[in-house]
């Protein structure tokens, strides 16, 4: 069945069929009609009984008495011409006439307009009928259509139905193509409007024609509507189908002139709309409502109906929709732009629903989100990555050194006997220490400066946490010959800091101060109260004279000794800084003279 | 005489702790990954793990964690990973103990002793009611002695009054006035100083590396706590 809807050619068939059909189904009618005209179905009228005789002997006569007929004529015809007291002026019949017009009469003027004469004709046929008579042929045909009277009906009706299942069939195959696809070709691809346009032009010339042609006997009027039907019919066959692929193939009215300008049309207005700077366009939307509000009171004012009433109430309803619609976008946007705000950077605003610049706005806040979401994804990989690179090394780095400590102190453990050979054992033993401090120091700094190490702040005492690493660090200092002097204050000194972080800095300080100082001096601890927060200064007597600036000691492998020659990795300070501002504090180095200085500031 | 099971991925370091612990008169098995580990608890009876975190197959957590799903042996952790994150969850999965590498030889022989005591000593002794116990540390009121993993540590008077302060509360952080003022029963004036020095000395004597205390920890800023683990 689908195969026979997408066949083009049966297609074509079907249409000329239908169009065929059609035309024989008005002929039929015609025919009919013609046959009730002449009474054929009442009885069988013979030819000279016809109106058809009746009026090619009517037009003989007319002929023959205004001239135009050759004067030895002699056909079918005959007359007999008598004045208006009944004398035969003239008399042409011969045997077998049969008279058709009985007294017609007609009348001659002068040039002048004055009246001439007046005589009666009686019109005549001569019988029987041969071929070559002028009135042979529609003798034939009067014949021949009134043997097929009972035809008419019939056939005509049988035509009607034929054609009808064939427009059925048309419409139902509009459209399809070959493998099941509606496709529209040719003039289905024509705007429907010019298409239907132009076949009303094509009609309307037919029907002139037709008017044009046919006269104001029956069997002219049916003639011609016999012959114009096949056009007709082809012409308003062709608009039913195309009407039925277009709708077959969706949004029949887009391919429509009307549809087409009034898009363009809206397209510039929008554009024009569009292009408006936001405020104007608020304006124009408020001075268009303004101008319909006024024009719609005059009309109801001036011409006191109901429509303007009406018309004004849904203006209003259209406003107040419009002022919602617009509230409800603002609000969207504003949650948008609180859940950025929030940190919530997955939040994205459903455009589609966002009006003109409403919608670029909406699109600039999603963009927003996802810039801001690829760059905190990016940082956080970064930072994972750090995080692992870190790990990674020092563990790479650490294996070594493990089996490299263990190593030196089992070959310390042999006997050994070249002394130079235990001294060498002593140098890799002393060098490995190093290398182990140096090791932990770099992965720490690495760890700090990388942002790894993350505070976690809280409230803590700092005379306290002072008073725990001066005790953890009695015994070095009692080493070192130092002697520790604290200066706390009476009371607590609470700060937010991260406490194991803040003992790393002192532990940092305070080695360096046992390693550094000179023995049998003072190493002060003050904690004193400062403009923005607590500070903490820590002082002590340099063993040898610091030559190089304050601010080159922070920098990493910097170290106080150019020689190098004592433990440490030059990385302590750089560790102690980095720490401090991670939790938010400050280290500052002073030197004067031998005295230096360490001072941590805390904030509130 | 134990046996120890030394796990790590790299050869030197097993030969290395092979030779110390064997020179401590211990029978060392070694294995090079965690799975080699599990396997040979199945076959031997082993009484101390030393196992490494970073390992191919299967790493130190996860061996942890499988030892303990049947087997209560002492497992001390070897971890190139100093986060405090890695050692907690080194205890949480069920580790005894942890060294860092790079870790002092003298310092894993001494936890390993330490675990092997009280693995061996502590389940048959009876505790008086007198007696604190925290962890390995026992303290007896009455006999004023105080035994670290079954071996007798000695205190001074101040040290032991400190250590049954903690031992009276595991967990509680005390601050240094507080300490003060409980132990010395008097006022603190300007000489809690005093003592964050007795504590550092106590440590020494508890603790294996008093810089990476396992009992008594600084709560820096607030104060000292004993935490006590099972």
């Amino acid at each position: 069945m689908k195969r026979i809807l997408e066949k083009a050619w049966l297609k074509t068939v079907a249409f000329l069929l239908c169009c065929v059909l059609l035309a024989c189904a008005v002929a039929c009618g015609a025919g009919a009609a013609y046959a009730m005209e002449e009474n054929w179905y009442q009885e069988e009228v013979p030819f000279e009984d016809s109106d058809l005789c009746y009026w090619l002997v009517w037009s003989y006569l007319q002929k023959a008495y205004y001239g135009g007929l050759d004067p030895d004529y002699s056909g079918c015809y005959s007359r007999v011409v008598l004045d208006l007291e009944g004398h035969i002026l003239e008399d042409t019949r011969q045997e077998g006439s049969r008279r058709v017009v009985n007294g017609a009469t007609m009348s001659s003027y002068g040039p002048d307009g004055t009246h001439r004469e007046t005589v009666t004709m009686d019109g005549y046929i001569n019988l029987p009928l041969e071929p070559g008579d002028e009135a042979w042929v529609p003798y034939r045909c009067y014949t021949v259509l009134q043997s097929m009277t009972d035809w008419f009906v019939p056939v005509g009706a049988a035509c009607l139905v034929l054609a009808l299942a064939l427009f059925v069939f048309l419409l139902a195959a509009a459209g399809r193509q070959a493998g099941g696809a509606v496709r529209l070709r040719g003039l289905n691809r024509w705007p429907l409007d010019l298409y239907a346009g132009v076949t009303a032009l094509l009609l309307l010339f037919i029907a002139e024609i037709s008017v044009n042609y046919t006269g104001y006997e029956f069997y002219e009027v049916a003639a011609v509507a016999t012959l114009g039907a096949l056009p007709a019919a082809a012409l308003c066959l062709g608009l039913c189908v195309t009407l039925a692929a277009r709708i077959r193939a969706g949004g029949w009215w887009r391919n429509t002139l009307v549809f087409r300008i009034c898009r363009i049309l809206a397209r510039l207005a929008g554009g024009f709309f569009r292009a408006l700077p936001l405020v104007w366009k608020m304006a124009v939307a408020y001075a268009g409502m303004i101008f319909l509000n006024i024009l719609f009171w005059s009309m109801a004012i001036l011409g006191n109906g109901l429509l303007p009433l009406l018309l004004l109430f849904l203006l209003d309803l259209a406003g107040l929709y419009g002022v919602m619609r617009l509230g409800m976008q603002l609000r969207s946007l504003q949650k948008a732009g609180q859940a950025l705000a929030g940190g919530d950077l997955t939040y994205s605003v459903d455009t589609k629903k966002l009006w003109l610049d409403l919608r670029g706005h909406g699109e600039n806040l999603n963009s927003v989100g996802l810039g801001m979401a690829k760059a905190v994804n990016e940082r956080m990989r970064s930072e994972r990555f750090k995080t692992e690179l870190i790990t990674n090394v020092s563990h790479d780095l650490k294996t070594p050194l493990t089996s490299i400590v263990s190593y030196v102190d089992l070959l310390g453990k042999e006997e050994l006997e070249n002394p130079q050979a235990r001294e060498y054992v002593q140098v890799l033993e002393r060098q490995s220490a190093r290398l182990k401090k140096l090791t932990e120091d770099l992965v720490e700094a690495s760890k700090v400066s990388a942002g790894v190490v993350t505070a976690n702040l809280e409230r803590l005492d700092l005379a306290e946490l002072l008073r725990q690493s001066a005790g953890e660090y009695a015994q070095r200092f009692a080493a070192a010959e130092l002697e520790p002097v604290l200066n706390l204050p009476e009371k607590e000194c609470p700060v937010q800091t991260d406490g194991r972080l803040l003992w790393r800095v002192l532990d940092n300080l305070l080695s360096n101060i046992t390693k550094y100082s000179q023995p049998h001096t003072r190493v002060y601890m003050d904690l004193t109260e400062g403009e923005k927060g607590p500070v903490l200064t820590l002082k002590n007597i340099s063993r040898q004279s610091l030559n190089i600036p304050v601010e080159e000691l922070m920098e990493r492998f910097v170290r106080g000794d150019a020689a190098r020659s004592t433990e440490g990795s030059g990385l302590g300070l750089s560790i102690a800084q980095s720490l401090m501002e991670c939790m938010g504090g400050k280290l500052e180095l002073a030197l004067d003279g031998d005295l230096f200085k360490a001072i941590l500031n805390f904030p509130r | 005489m134990y046996t120890i099971l030394v796990c790590d991925d790299e050869k030197d370091i097993r030969d290395a702790l092979r030779i110390y612990l064997s020179g401590e008169g211990y029978r060392v098995l070694l294995a090079e990954n965690g799975r080699r580990a599990l396997e040979l608890l199945e076959q031997e009876t082993v009484h101390l793990v030393l196992m490494d975190i970073m390992m191919p197959l299967l790493d130190g957590m996860a061996a942890t964690a499988a030892i303990r799903e049947r087997s209560n042996v002492p497992v001390i952790l070897l971890t190139a990973k100093s986060e405090d994150t890695d050692k907690i969850l080194g205890l949480t999965v069920g580790a005894d103990d942890y060294v860092t590498k790079p870790f002092n030889p003298l310092e894993v022989i001494a936890r390993v002793k330490a675990q092997l005591r009280r693995y061996a000593h502590l389940g048959g002794m009876e505790i008086r009611p007198s007696a604190l116990a925290v962890g390995g540390i026992l303290l007896d009121d009455e006999s004023k002695s105080v035994t670290l993993d079954g071996e007798p540590v000695s205190l001074t008077p101040t040290e032991f009054d400190i250590l049954r302060l903690f031992m009276g509360s595991p967990g509680k952080v005390f601050s240094s006035r507080e300490i003060y003022r409980q132990v010395w029963k008097e006022a603190p004036y300007a000489s809690e100083g005093t003592v964050a020095v007795h504590i550092r000395h106590l440590r020494e004597k508890l603790e294996i590396n008093p810089a990476d205390p396992r009992y008594l920890k600084v709560v820096w800023g607030k104060g000292y706590k004993l935490e006590g683990q099972k």
